[in-house]
């Protein structure tokens, strides 16, 4: 068996065209081998050892990393704040981002546009879109709060209150990813043919079951990528933390990603970050999982 | 009869109209208060009730910007990693793709189930190894260091196999008949074909190299090798009082060069993800 096997191999790769499929996907090998494989495997070596800064010997203290992450209260903390990070920002995203495209499939004039002007927050990146958000969060001369005094309505220290925190960096990502959603959900729901909203029309349905009966089944495998997308970024969260909050107030936004971030560059704790980092992909992996599953369920309708 | 349904249908899309604008308006407001303190006094900043627009525009925060920070180095080094990763990713991307989907050579399956198994694994895995070899080999603060690790990806790959999966068979055999080498039907043919996916993978690629924080954060700590996003979110210290004239001054100038290229492609961009939504 095995050497039938190495036999077709070499026989695959003496053959005068098959033989270039190999050295076509050999750069790409070469690179998953070095930058994908090896370093994962080397994280899960560091995530066994003491590692203090880059050039000092490693000790070996086998789960001892984890152990000390699972009794870490700030840990907790931030598994907690990742977990609602997702649930702030995940459902309001999918279900704004999709009400907004239904209103766009119904208009033909100006469609294009306001695609193009609800994705621009995408293209400026998170790194801006924080600052910028940061400024207009400030207490006393942020606009938010103007707008909101001028209104006659409660004011925040969005940033620096502790339950408004994690809330306030929620809706800037909420904001900012509106538009990629809703290039998503556009592309799908123009794939449904129309004679649907047609013949729903001649039955005389309202517009609200139009959307829970005909569109939403219909651009499930959209909604489903949406969901399942934004669900892996918004776990690894970092950049809007490391530039909005930097955790705090206390560990308010602290998130899991963040967590990472402080154990390897400013504690110099490599080791306890690769720990950290791997009880991140468990999370990644068992959420994905359990999404995959449910919506395979779901999606699973014949038309 | 008649005529009340069709106000009915005028009320309801002049609804619709009006709530995307005022989307429209929610999304684009950050945007103008950012421009417009970038252009206001000091004393202007701190107003209340803040001016709208700006009373008497000044330059000065933006002075500060170039006197502040390299800008000009910073952007030819955002430039440069972003292009360079784009051109690599498309190129090896779509051969490797192309051999996955079209050779059938033993153990490309296998490697293609190696590749899409990886596709979870976020790039802090890869990164806090990587840096650390980095560090000791001495290649933090260069260009090439950051684009090489994340230039390839298996998406990337996953990707540009879908699109080569719907070339047609005619087209490479005929070719081959006609005595093409295997990379001349690769450069001459597959590349033509699957250009919308390069496009599109190019595209995505370049955004996200563009907006990538931790990896280029770690790599990039000298300012003359900083890219525009490390040199922004490493701009201001924010423990300390901060000038956010000077601040949305920055981010202007920061925003600047992917807003102008998105208004020329923006088709093209929107495209692009779209169908990588679609694809992946």
């Amino acid at each position: 068996m095995k050497s039938r096997l190495l036999d077709r191999f070499i026989n695959d790769i003496t053959h005068p065209v098959r033989k270039w499929g190999y050295i076509f996907v050999l750069p790409g090998i070469f690179s998953y081998l070095l930058f994908i494989f090896f370093p994962t495997l080397r994280c899960i070596i560091q995530s066994m050892h003491l590692i203090r800064g880059v050039n000092n010997p490693w000790k070996f203290v086998g789960l001892g990393n984890f152990i000390e992450i699972l009794k870490d209260d700030i840990f907790w903390k931030a598994l907690i704040n990742t977990f609602a990070y997702v649930l702030m920002t995940v459902p309001v995203g999918t279900f704004l981002s999709l009400i907004v495209s239904v209103m766009l499939v119904s208009i033909v004039k100006w469609r294009g546009f306001f695609r193009s002007l609800y994705f621009i927050p995408s293209v400026a990146g998170v790194i801006a879109m924080g600052i910028v958000f940061v400024w207009m969060y400030e207490p006393y001369s942020g606009v938010l709060n103007l707008i909101l005094m001028k209104l006659g309505l409660p004011q925040f220290d969005w940033l620096r209150d502790k339950s408004m925190a994690l809330p306030s960096v929620a809706a800037m990502t909420v904001w900012r990813t509106l538009g990629y959603n809703v290039v998503i959900f556009l592309a799908g729901l123009l794939a449904i043919p129309n004679e649907y909203y047609e013949s729903a029309e001649i039955d005389g349905v309202n517009p609200v079951q139009r959307l829970f009966h005909i569109t939403i089944p219909l651009v499930a495998p959209s909604m489903w990528f949406i969901i399942i997308h934004n669900t892996i970024q918004n776990l690894q969260a970092f950049r809007e933390i490391f530039i909005m909050t930097g955790g705090g107030p206390g560990h308010a936004t602290t998130t899991v990603g963040y967590r990472v971030y402080q154990y390897a560059f400013l504690y110099l704790s490599f080791g306890r970050a690769s720990a950290n980092v791997l009880i991140l992909l468990a999370i990644i992996l068992i959420i994905t999982i359990f999404q995959f599953r449910f919506f395979e369920e779901r999606t699973r309708v014949s038309f | 009869m008649r005529m009340g349904y069709r106000a009915k249908r005028a009320f309801y899309r002049f609804t619709v109209y009006a709530i995307l604008l005022i989307v429209g308006v929610i999304i684009l407001f950050p945007f103008y208060w950012m421009v417009s303190t970038a252009f206001k006094p000091r004393a202007e900043i701190v107003k209340r009730p803040p001016t709208f627009f700006p009373e008497n525009p000044t330059i000065v925060h933006f002075k500060n910007v170039f006197a502040k920070a390299p800008y000009f180095r910073n952007l030819y080094n955002s430039l440069f990693i972003s292009g360079m990763t784009t051109v690599i990713s498309i190129f090896f991307s779509t051969m490797a793709g192309y051999a996955i989907a079209r050779y059938r050579c033993i153990g490309l399956n296998f490697i293609f189930m190696l590749i899409l198994s990886a596709l979870m694994i976020p790039p802090f895995i890869i990164a806090i190894p990587l840096y650390m070899v980095a560090a000791q080999v001495g290649l933090v603060n260069t260009l090439w260091g950051v684009i090489v690790p994340f230039s390839i990806s298996n998406f990337g790959i996953f990707m540009m196999r879908q699109f080569t999966l719907g070339v047609p068979e005619d087209l490479i055999s005929s070719a081959r008949i006609d005595g093409a080498s295997e990379f001349k039907i690769l450069i001459r043919i597959i590349f033509p074909v699957v250009a919308s996916g390069c496009a599109a993978l190019g595209i995505l690629k370049f955004l996200v190299t563009w907006n990538d924080l931790f990896w280029p954060l770690l790599m990039l700590t000298r300012d003359d090798k900083k890219t525009l996003t490390v040199m922004l979110a490493t701009f201001i210290d924010f423990q300390r009082f901060i000038d956010y004239g000077l601040l949305m001054a920055c981010t202007t100038l920061v925003v600047l060069p992917v807003i102008v290229l998105f208004v020329f492609f923006q088709r093209r961009i929107i495209e692009g993800v779209a169908i990588s939504g679609m694809k992946g």
